[in-house]
């Protein structure tokens, strides 16, 4: 077996422009921005700051620079280790060839794309326990934002296999909530990418109505990843609770308890929109849509907006509830 | 109805996880009543109730109480309370776990339970043992070290299949698992194309190739030389085939290896037919298609185009001066292709590698007049060496001795009397593992090489995304005076017609 | 031997697909070359580096034969759940002459076999010590004169059912705790004598002959009087709370001490109105417990070994069973080979000394008491313990520490005996001789030295590791013997050869 250890000898280090005190940091890049890190250099514009993130706006289009270790969004250049660097809000730095580039006159720092993930989730189909299941996980932590419309989870399952569709109940939930990913727009995303991600028919006409209203009424992340979301494209966490779904209950518990941990109300969100798009998934491969619709199922009192949800199709056998 | 009571004396969860266990297990479609609890006087009441009968155990013991409709739907419910037992007992990470490393691959995995894969590149006589560590700790294995004992890997790959985990190698070079390379990999971006390979230079060179026309590749996932081999069967081959055909994302599948031994060949041929993905078999070796053809006819499943692999020449080409074809190559796949690509053009050639053992040559041959290919990668000419990836000073070496004047074809510099190389074609391959620059400890002796009259001739394996800079290492390359190609095939074939030109030139 | 394929390796362990492969990887465990672990680090890529080292080349075979071997998993499993499953229950003091039958001239000692001329100073010193008690002899030279000529018979402690502290000397007037399964097995302990010039640290003479009598007098019939009045005395559960509450069994003992005192009590003292006992014989019984923090020590350790010897004579299992010192060689016994004892020179423990002691002032390695660690106690249940490294030396972590590298050693944590700090994790349960081999790192012991010259008594109490080669050698016995008897298979082996 050869030897894997680095020669003795000296080697120049990694070749690379030697402007000043540059520094150079790796990180690892999402693929649906790839076409604006490999293209052309150009500038970009820092139009809001997080504790973890920094977000460019790159022609138009949102691309984040995430700090190790934080949440790693379908649209992010996360680093291999450490914080983007300190750029403020307004900011102009560069993209391009591979790299992010910020810093002036003797100092400046690149970010290279070490390697490329594809936060686009595709299976085959749900599993009817496993679907269950996320909804009764879901239900058992009360986690809806107060401000959403009453039972908006419930009314999101039934409008999505009625005949006119969900504009309505999209239109009452585009930026509807607090903070850069508002919680109604949590919920869309999550429901969208569960169907998109077995190419379920209900997802065109979901995605329809967010597309309608998403440039206008929220944040340009929420903005950003609504449409990632019509990839079925989205975080790590709501992967992994996808891929749940498709493979049996057995590992839904400990795939939603991660996403269910993440930020304040964004986790529960979204994965109540996972439970609700993967049940309509379901429901429709089985019988259609209208089926999905006639078989609602409480989603526990108090769980959304202090009025019994419904969710569709995630029906639990009867037992003794004793139980527990 | 079925109902069982099962009491597991002394084993203790908290009523959290146990009450999110038991709804768990009453999702399961069939199931009636489910009660995971400790035995404690309530919960013994609790089972009275639900009409389960007095389970002999105390506070201290678990009880898991079942009634469903039928026993299959009980052994499932049985089954999801193990899986969410089994994700709540965790290790909690203490200090110490910060300060006292794990010695073993179990203490390892249980720190780490979301670790799918075990890296192994211990010394080969102990990488069983560790090996199988990680199957047994329910992990996969890639096996980079070599020097396996051949009974070792069927035992690994009879272990890993009864536990439905996969064994990566050994030998195994290359993986890569969505985008993240493990062992020596390319920057590739995830695409339609998974690649299941029994050479890890060979899944480079065609990562490479699909890389350089903008077709991505999701997962390689690395087999070992000898999987193919009749007393290994195929075992990961067919067991990765299987993965790939059950992904999704993965719309058509290649497999890159050596002419697999006839009996597996069957099997494997069979297995791809019955893929509901389509399969695109890649043997490397005389009279088979190069890897550039196989790329080639992966664009066309995929219904892309496949433009001719980039290459590069210097405006001032060097000679060749007369003399013999010189191979340096850190590939061994990509040696074995050249051979064959050479070997049309020029007759047999000798090899270290050679396929036929007739021509089969020591690493120091110095026939006059020989055309000779090299893996310096090879096992006998690496050990306790670093691998020409990670050094190419080997390559370096060989290359100043060739256009010396004094070495024949693949002679070092000790060697006297023949003449040296006319033509010299070598392999520079970039990535993870890769030396960071290997252009830079070769183009002195490529210059040396044109200076000398010696044509090069350089198949640069990697991508755009490759930290040594793709681009960046071909006009290091190139103003060394060598012609770069991004295709092994097209390398040899020019390295081949040199030789020819000069030869009738002459 | 390499490949045995009639057995499956049908152990439950079957992931339910290989789909988890195809993700992006969340960590990566790597063992070997670090330039491996530093590319995936380069990716961003978290991962978990194994401290790997080689095995002893003279262990490869042993090491491969073993981990090949299908059984050795579940013979483990066998043997630790057998250990767990053992709940000890204190039940009586009877003299050892009834409870092990040894009569004149016949004493126990701690560790493996050994004579009078190999035995190490404080060993001699409790022999004497012992003879002079037992009014075998009437001067401590006429004593050595009687050990030396072969007429006192020597044997193990081990081999009757008892572990004994120290030199570990049982003579056949010493009254013995008893510690019972409730499934008819039995293992004993002395009486624990207290601290100072004491015949388990080798020290002999009127004062440590006369604390001997009162115990055989007094101390012994009172606490047997008291617990057949109180009923049998869950010691299990005793070693669970004690472990809860800051002690780890072997060198600490001052919570469970009181706790057996706090259930005894009551019972004790009515002992008076029974008749033959006065009220100043207990006051004189509970003031000698009080003086002594290691009182319980005895009974964790006849506790201990009931537990040890639940797994042991297991088929092909590789848990370590015993461990044990005669302060001239240190011994081990495993699982799968029976009684056979593997033997090296015990070594010096490191730690503190008391008074004017050195380190030249200490004796190798002795007594029985590593038991406790065999069980997962003392040395690895040292996080649950942190002010043992006033007694040991060394900083708090370094106690969770050891409990942390303990944990790779070891099949299972024990699933009662659970440490707090480490949320309620069990100790560190069942060595695995396999394990310490693999990877070189001895156990850990808590331990009190012993002065190296005969009468000394205790000069410190330190830490120290038993040597490796035992591990080695039980290893390459459990290699030769013959595999758990696999399931019938018509199938013939078709790989022969083992590893190169």
């Amino acid at each position: 077996m050869p030897s894997l250890e680095r020669p003795t000898t000296h080697h120049p280090p990694l070749p690379g422009p030697s402007v000043g005190s540059a520094s150079r940091l790796a990180g690892s890049a999402s693929v649906l921005v790839r076409d604006l890190l490999v293209g052309p250099r150009r500038p970009a514009t820092v139009v809001a700051r997080g504790p973890a993130a920094t977000y460019l706006d790159v022609d138009g289009r949102l691309l984040a620079v995430v700090a190790s270790g934080g949440v790693r969004l379908p649209c992010a250049l996360v680093l291999t280790a450490g914080s983007p660097v300190p750029v403020r809000t307004g900011a102009v730095v560069s993209v391009g060839e591979g790299v992010m580039g910020a810093g002036s006159r003797g100092t400046t720092t690149e970010i290279v794309v070490a390697r490329w993930f594809d936060p686009r989730v595709r299976v085959d189909r749900y599993d009817g326990a496993a679907v269950a299941h996320l909804a009764r996980v879901v239900r058992a932590r009360a986690g809806a934002d107060p401000s959403l419309p009453a039972g908006a989870a419930g009314r999101l399952a039934a409008d999505l296999g009625a005949a006119a569709g969900p504009a309505e109940i999209v239109a009452d939930l585009v930026g509807r909530g607090a903070g850069l990913t508002p919680s109604g727009d949590d919920l869309l995303a999550g429901a969208l990418a569960a169907l998109r991600a077995v190419r379920s028919p209900a997802a065109g006409g979901l995605a329809a109505a967010i597309g309608a209203l998403v440039r206008l009424r929220t944040t340009r992340l929420s903005a950003a990843l609504l449409e990632a979301a019509g990839e079925a494209a989205v975080v790590p966490e709501a992967e992994a609770v996808i891929l749940a779904l498709a493979a049996g209950p057995r590992r839904v518990e400990g795939a939603a308890l991660r996403l269910l941990a993440l930020g304040h109300t964004s986790g529960w969100h979204l994965a109540a929109g996972l439970a609700v798009g993967a049940a309509h998934a379901l429901a429709a491969a089985a019988g259609g849509p209208d089926d999905a619709a006639a078989r609602p199922v409480a989603l526990a009192g108090g769980g959304l907006a202090g009025r019994p949800a419904v969710l569709a199709g995630a029906g639990a056998p009867g037992r003794a509830d004793g139980a527990r | 109805m079925t109902e069982l009571v099962r009491v597991e004396p002394g084993r203790y969860h908290d009523s959290v996880t146990l009450m999110r266990a038991s709804a768990a297990a009453g999702d399961v479609p069939g199931v009636d009543t489910v009660i995971a609890a400790m035995a404690t006087e309530l919960n013994r009441a609790l089972l009275d109730d639900a009409g389960f009968p007095a389970p002999d155990a105390g506070p201290d013991d678990l009880v898991i109480a079942v009634r469903a409709g039928h026993a299959a739907a009980a052994d499932q419910a049985l089954h999801v309370i193990e899986g969410a037992l089994a994700e709540r007992a965790r290790p909690p990470q203490s200090g110490a776990a910060t300060r006292v490393p794990p010695h073993t691959v179990e203490a390892a995995a249980s720190r780490a339970p979301e670790a799918p894969v075990v890296v192994v590149s211990v010394p080969g006589p102990h990488a069983y043992v560790e090996a199988a560590a990680a199957l047994r700790a329910g992990r996969h294995a890639m096996v980079f070290s070599d020097g396996v004992d051949l009974a070792a890997e069927v035992a690994l790959k009879r272990e890993a299949a009864a536990r439905g985990r996969l064994v990566m190698g050994p030998d195994c070079g290359t993986v890569i698992l969505a985008g993240v390379g493990l062992g020596f990999a390319n920057v590739v971006v995830p695409g339609p194309v998974g690649i299941v390979a029994a050479s890890g230079t060979g899944a480079q060179q065609l990562c490479c190739l699909l890389d350089g026309a903008g077709i991505g590749v999701r997962h390689v996932l690395g087999v070992g030389g000898r999987d193919l081999s009749a007393a290994v069967g195929g075992a990961s081959a067919l067991a990765a085939l299987a993965l790939l055909d059950d992904e999704p994302t993965v719309e058509v599948i290649a497999l890159v290896s050596k002419p697999p031994a006839p009996e597996v060949a069957a099997a494997v041929a069979a297995a791809a037919a019955a893929c509901a993905t389509p399969v695109v078999l890649a043997p490397v070796g005389p009279g088979q298609p190069t890897l550039t053809v196989v790329a080639a006819r992966v664009a066309d499943v995929l219904g892309v185009a496949f433009p001719e692999p980039a290459s590069s020449r210097p405006e001032v080409a060097a000679g060749p001066r007369p003399g013999p074809l010189l191979g340096l190559f850190s590939g061994g796949t990509n040696c074995l292709e050249a051979t064959a690509v050479v070997e049309e053009v020029l007759g047999p050639v000798r090899s270290n590698v050679h396929p036929d053992p007739a021509w089969r040559v020591p690493a120091d041959h110095r026939a006059e007049g020989d055309h000779v290919l090299l893996d310096l990668g090879d096992d006998e000419l690496t050990a306790g060496r670093p691998h020409p990836m990670i050094d190419p000073a080997p390559v370096a070496e060989r290359l100043v001795a060739a256009s010396s004047g004094e070495g024949g074809a693949g002679g070092a510099g000790e060697v006297g009397g023949a003449r040296g190389a006319g033509v010299v074609v070598l392999d520079v391959v970039l990535g993870h593992g890769a030396h960071p620059d290997p252009a830079a400890v070769l183009a002195p002796p490529l210059a040396g090489a044109r200076e000398a009259g010696v044509a090069t001739v350089v198949a640069l394996v990697g991508t755009a995304g490759d930290r040594q800079g793709l681009g960046r290492q071909a006009r290091s390359l190139v103003d060394a005076g060598a012609v770069v190609h991004r295709s092994v095939a097209a390398a040899a074939a020019e390295a081949a017609s040199l030789v020819a030109t000069a030869r009738s030139t002459r | 031997m390499i490949a045995d394929d009639r057995v499956p390796w049908g152990d439950g362990t079957r992931a339910d697909d290989l789909a988890d492969l195809l993700v992006p990887p969340a960590a990566v465990i790597t063992v070997g070359a670090p330039t491996l672990d530093e590319a995936l680090a380069a990716q961003g890529v978290a991962t978990v580096p194994v401290d790997w080292r080689p095995p002893p080349a003279a262990s490869r075979a042993a090491v491969v034969a073993l981990t090949a071997r299908p059984g050795t998993d579940e013979a483990n499993r066998t043997a630790v759940e057998r250990m767990a499953a053992v709940r000890p229950q204190l039940v009586d003091v009877t003299p050892a002459a009834e409870a092990v039958g040894i009569g004149r001239h016949q004493l126990l000692h701690a560790g493996p076999p050994v004579d009078w001329d190999a035995a190490s100073g404080p060993l001699r010193g409790a022999i004497v010590g012992a003879c002079l008690y037992e009014g075998w002899a009437g001067t401590p030279h006429e004593a050595e004169a009687l050990a030396a000529s072969s007429a006192i018979e020597l044997s193990p402690c081990h081999d009757h059912g008892c572990a004994g502290p120290m030199a570990g000397i049982v003579s056949p007037s010493m009254p013995l705790w008893t510690v019972t399964d409730g499934n008819g097995r039995t293992c004993r302990s002395t009486l624990n004598e207290g601290l100072g010039k004491v015949l388990r640290y080798g020290a002999f003479g009127p004062a440590v002959t006369e604390r001997l009598a009162w115990m055989q007098r007094v101390l012994g019939p009172a606490l047997a009087a008291a617990l057949r009045r109180h009923g049998p005395v869950d010691a299990g559960s005793l070693i669970a709370s004690m472990v809860a509450m800051g002690d780890e069994g072997h060198n600490r003992n001052r919570a469970g001490t009181s706790l057996l005192v706090r259930a005894l009590a009551p019972d004790l003292v009515r002992t008076v109105d029974d008749g033959g006992r006065s009220a100043g014989e207990v006051a004189d019984v509970l003031a000698f417990v009080d003086s002594n923090d290691h009182f319980l020590l005895n009974v964790v350790m006849a506790s201990a070994k009931l537990v040890a010897d639940a797994g042991a004579g297991v088929q092909g299992s590789t848990v370590v069973v015993t461990m044990a010192r005669n302060g001239t060689q240190f011994g081990i016994r495993v699982s799968g080979t029976g009684d056979r004892w593997f033997t090296a020179p015990a070594t010096v423990p490191d730690g503190l000394f008391l008074g004017g002691f050195g380190p030249g002032d200490a004796n190798p390695d002795i007594g029985d008491s590593a038991i406790t660690e065999t069980v997962g106690l003392g040395g690895f249940a040292m996080a649950a313990a942190p002010a043992i490294v006033q007694l040991v030396g060394g900083g708090v972590d370094d106690a969770a520490d050891w409990t942390e590298l303990m944990y790779q050693l070891t099949v299972s944590e024990h699933p009662r005996w659970t440490i707090p700090a480490l949320g309620f994790r069990g100790v560190p349960f069942g060595i695995d001789a396999l394990r310490v081999v693999r990877t070189g790192i001895a156990p850990i012991i808590n331990t009190g030295m012993a002065g190296r010259v005969a009468g000394t008594g205790q000069v410190g109490a330190g830490l120290v590791r038993p040597p490796l080669p035992c591990f080695a050698a039980a290893l390459d016995a459990l290699a030769e013997v013959d595999p758990p008897a696999p399931a019938p298979s018509a199938a013939p082996a078709t790989v022969e050869g083992g590893p190169s």
